[in-house]
C-alpha cells in the first residue's frame, strides 16, 4: 500500500503537467476571449491589437504557456476580468477556499455516513423497494444541479419563515438556518450552514450510493464471497470487507472530484 | 454404516428470462460415514447445484429449491433457519471449489481466510487460530507455512491455492467434504498431486467425501460409489467397480465408451454419444436420454424410468438395462 501511494505521488507532477497544457489551450482556443470582455463587442481593430500585444496574447503557444505556468507557481494567477475587476485571482480564491473545503468536508461527511450504508443495503436487497427507491432518488438527486436547487431551496425557506409544530403548538423559526448572504461566514457550526451543506451532501449521497450498490453486487457475485459462505461466515461480511480495501482508493481520488465540485460552487456564489 | 448425509426428491430450478431451468429434478442418494461418493455427469447435468443446494449456497433468485429433504445427523438442511445452517456450513459439511484462482479473497491474506472459520466455529483466539493455520497448511504440504500466513492469495501458484482451500475446508474437521471439481483447473501433474493429498487426509481424518467431476480417471481411483448425473436425474448409482465392471445404464456406458481404457484391445476405437443432452428448460418426456440412446424402445419417450435395483447396491433408471447388460455380454464374448 506505502508503495503505491509513492508511486502515485511520483506520478502527480507529470499528471497536473498534462493537465495545465491541456486546460489552457483550451483556454486560448476554446470560445471566449479574454480580449472582447474587456472592450465589449464594438472595440476599434486598433484597441483589440494593442491590448493583444500588451498581454502577450500575439505571441506563440509555449510562450505564453511558460509565461502562464511560471507566474502561477509563483502564487500569481493573474487578475480578474469581470466582477471583481482588477483584483488578483489568487486572492479571490483563497478568500473563499477555506469555506468551500469546510463546507465540502462537512457534506462529504454527511454524504459518507449516510450514501456508504445506503449503497450496501441496496446491493444487499437488489431489486427489493428499498433498492428501487434508494436507486430512484439517487438519480433525481444527481440530476437536478445545485445551482438550480439552492435558489428553489432559499425562495421556499426564505417565504415559509416559520413552520409551526401541529403537535405542540409551538412555533419554530427557519431564520437562523436560512443560509448566509455572500460574505458573512459564520464558521461551520453555525445553523445557516444547514442548508448548504444538505445540498452538498445530497449529490454526494447519491454518487456514493450508486458507486457502493454497483461494487456490492459485483462483490456478491465473486466466487470468493461463495467461498466465504461455504466457511459459514455471513454474506456481508466479506464481500464488505473487500469494499472497504478498494473504497480507500476511490477517497483517494477524492480531492479532485471536490475541485470539480468547488468550482462549481463558486460560480454558483458569484452567480 | 450409518447414513450421514440422505437426500430425497431434491428439486432445484432457475427462473430466467428464457424460462424455468430444471437444474435439478428429483435426486435421492445418500453417503455413509467415511465414504467416498464420486458425483459423475457432463458440463449442466445439475452435480454442482445438488451440491450447493445441500449447502444452501444457490443464489436466490433466481435459484429456487422446489422440493426436497436433506438430512443430516438429525435436522433437515433445507428446513433450517439462516444462522443453524452457518453453523453446519464450514464445520461440518466444508466445501472446495473448482476455481482456485477466484475461489480466495484477493484483498485479505490467507492467514485470515483460514482463521475465519476457526475463530466463528471453534471460537479460537487470533492466536490459536494462526497457530492452527499454520498445522494445516503443513498438513497439506505448504512449505515455509508460518512464513506464507501472511501472503495474498495471487502470491500462490493454482496448485497451492487449491492446497490452502483444502487447508481451508478442513479447518474444523468436518464430517462431509464436498470437493467441486477441486481438479479441473489445474494441470495433470498438481492433479495427482492434489488427489494424493485428499486421499491421505481422508485416511488420517476419516471424513466423508463427495467428489464431482466429469473425468472418469480421477475418480476411479477415489470413490467408494459413483453416481452417474444426467439432465438433473442420477441414472445410476453403483459400486465404483461395478460401474466401471458392469454399467448397466447406456449413458454410463456411453460415458466409458468414449475414454480410452487401458485393459483394452490396441486398436479399440473411442466411440463418442452421439448428439447433445437435452434443453434444460424444456425437457423432453420420458427418459431425458431417449433421443441419444441405442436401446431405446417405444416406452422410452412415453414415461421415464425410476431408479430401480439391477444388481447388489446397484441402481439404474433404464427401462431396458437388461438388454444393455446382454449387449455388451455378448460384444465382450
Amino acid at each position: 500500500m506505502a508503495a503505491h501511494i509513492i508511486r502515485r505521488l511520483i506520478w502527480l507532477p507529470v499528471v497536473l503537467f498534462f493537465v495545465s497544457v491541456i486546460t489552457f489551450a483550451l483556454g486560448l482556443y476554446g470560445p471566449g476571449n479574454p480580449v472582447t470582455v474587456m472592450l465589449g463587442l464594438h472595440a476599434t481593430p486598433d484597441t483589440i491589437a494593442r491590448l493583444n500585444q500588451e498581454y502577450g496574447f500575439d505571441q506563440p503557444f509555449h510562450v505564453q504557456y511558460l509565461h502562464y505556468i511560471g507566474n502561477a507557481l509563483q502564487g500569481n494567477f493573474g487578475y480578474s476580468l469581470v466582477k471583481y475587476r482588477d483584483q488578483p485571482v489568487g486572492r479571490l480564491i483563497a478568500e473563499r477556499l477555506p469555506v468551500t473545503m469546510q463546507l465540502n468536508l462537512l457534506a462529504l461527511i454527511i454524504g459518507s455516513v449516510l450514501g456508504i450504508p445506503l449503497g450496501i443495503l441496496a446491493g444487499l436487497y437488489r431489486n427489493s423497494w428499498f433498492d428501487w427507491s434508494v436507486r430512484t432518488l439517487s438519480l433525481i438527486a444527481v440530476s437536478i444541479p445545485i445551482i438550480f436547487l439552492m435558489p428553489v431551496l432559499l425562495f421556499v425557506f426564505s417565504r415559509q419563515h416559520e413552520i409551526i409544530l401541529s403537535f405542540s403548538n409551538s412555533k419554530f423559526t427557519l431564520g437562523p438556518f436560512l443560509p448566509m448572504v455572500a460574505g458573512r461566514w459564520e464558521g461551520i457550526f453555525s445553523g445557516k450552514i444547514v442548508l448548504p451543506v444538505l445540498i452538498e451532501s445530497l449529490g454526494f449521497i447519491a454518487i456514493l450510493t450508486r458507486q457502493m450498490r454497483a461494487g456490492m453486487i459485483d462483490v456478491l457475485g465473486q466466487d470468493y464471497v461463495r467461498t466465504a459462505r461455504a466457511k459459514g461466515s455471513w454474506v456481508c461480511r466479506s464481500a464488505v470487507w473487500s469494499r472497504a480495501r478498494s473504497w480507500l482508493k476511490i477517497f483517494l481520488a477524492f480531492p479532485a472530484s471536490a475541485v470539480s465540485r468547488s468550482k462549481r460552487s463558486i460560480r454558483a456564489s458569484t452567480m | 454404516m450409518a447414513t450421514l448425509l440422505d437426500v430425497k426428491d431434491l428439486r432445484t430450478e432457475f427462473h430466467t428470462q428464457d424460462g424455468v431451468v430444471h437444474a435439478v429434478n428429483g435426486v435421492s442418494f445418500s453417503v455413509d460415514e467415511g465414504e467416498t461418493l464420486g458425483l459423475v455427469g457432463e458440463s449442466g447435468c445439475g452435480k454442482s447445484v445438488s451440491m450447493l443446494s445441500v449447502m444452501r449456497l444457490i443464489p436466490m433468485p433466481p435459484g429456487k429449491i422446489k422440493t426436497g429433504q436433506v438430512m443430516f445427523q438429525g435436522r433437515d438442511l433445507l428446513k433450517v433457519d439462516d444462522e443453524e445452517i452457518r453453523s453446519v456450513r464450514g464445520n461440518k459439511i466444508a466445501m472446495v471449489f473448482q476455481d482456485p484462482m477466484t475461489s480466495l479473497n484477493p484483498v485479505l491474506t490467507i492467514g485470515t481466510q483460514i482463521a475465519e472459520s476457526l475463530e466463528l466455529h471453534l471460537g479460537m483466539t487470533r492466536e490459536q487460530a494462526r497457530k492452527r493455520s499454520v498445522e494445516l497448511l503443513k498438513m497439506v504440504g505448504i512449505p515455509e507455512a508460518e512464513g506464507r500466513l501472511d501472503d495474498y492469495p495471487h502470491q500462490f501458484s493454482g496448485g497451492m491455492r487449491q492446497r490452502v482451500m483444502i487447508a481451508m475446508a478442513l479447518s474444523c474437521s468436518p464430517q462431509l467434504l464436498i470437493a467441486d471439481e477441486p481438479t479441473t483447473a489445474l494441470d495433470v501433474t498438481i492433479q495427482a498431486q492434489i488427489i494424493d493429498i485428499v486421499k491421505r487426509l481422508k485416511r488420517e481424518l476419516g471424513m466423508a467425501i463427495i467428489w464431482i467431476t466429469h473425468d472418469l480417471g480421477v475418480i476411479a481411483g477415489l470413490a467408494d460409489r459413483i453416481n452417474v448425473m444426467y439432465a438433473g436425474f442420477v441414472i445410476e448409482t453403483a459400486p465404483v467397480k461395478e460401474i466401471f465392471g458392469n454399467p448397466l445404464h447406456p449413458y454410463t456406458l456411453g460415458l466409458l465408451g468414449s475414454i480410452p481404457r487401458l485393459d483394452e484391445h490396441r486398436k479399440a476405437k473411442l466411440t463418442p454419444i452421439e448428439g447433445l443432452p437435452p434443453d434444460l428448460i424444456s425437457m423432453p418426456t420420458g427418459c431425458p436420454f431417449h433421443d441419444r440412446c441405442r436401446y431405446r424402445t417405444e416406452k422410452c419417450s412415453q414415461e421415464n424410468p425410476a431408479l430401480e435395483l439391477g444388481g447388489v447396491r446397484h441402481s439404474v433408471a433404464c427401462w431396458n438395462w437388461q438388454d444393455v447388460q446382454k449387449a455388451r455380454g455378448a460384444s465382450a464374448a
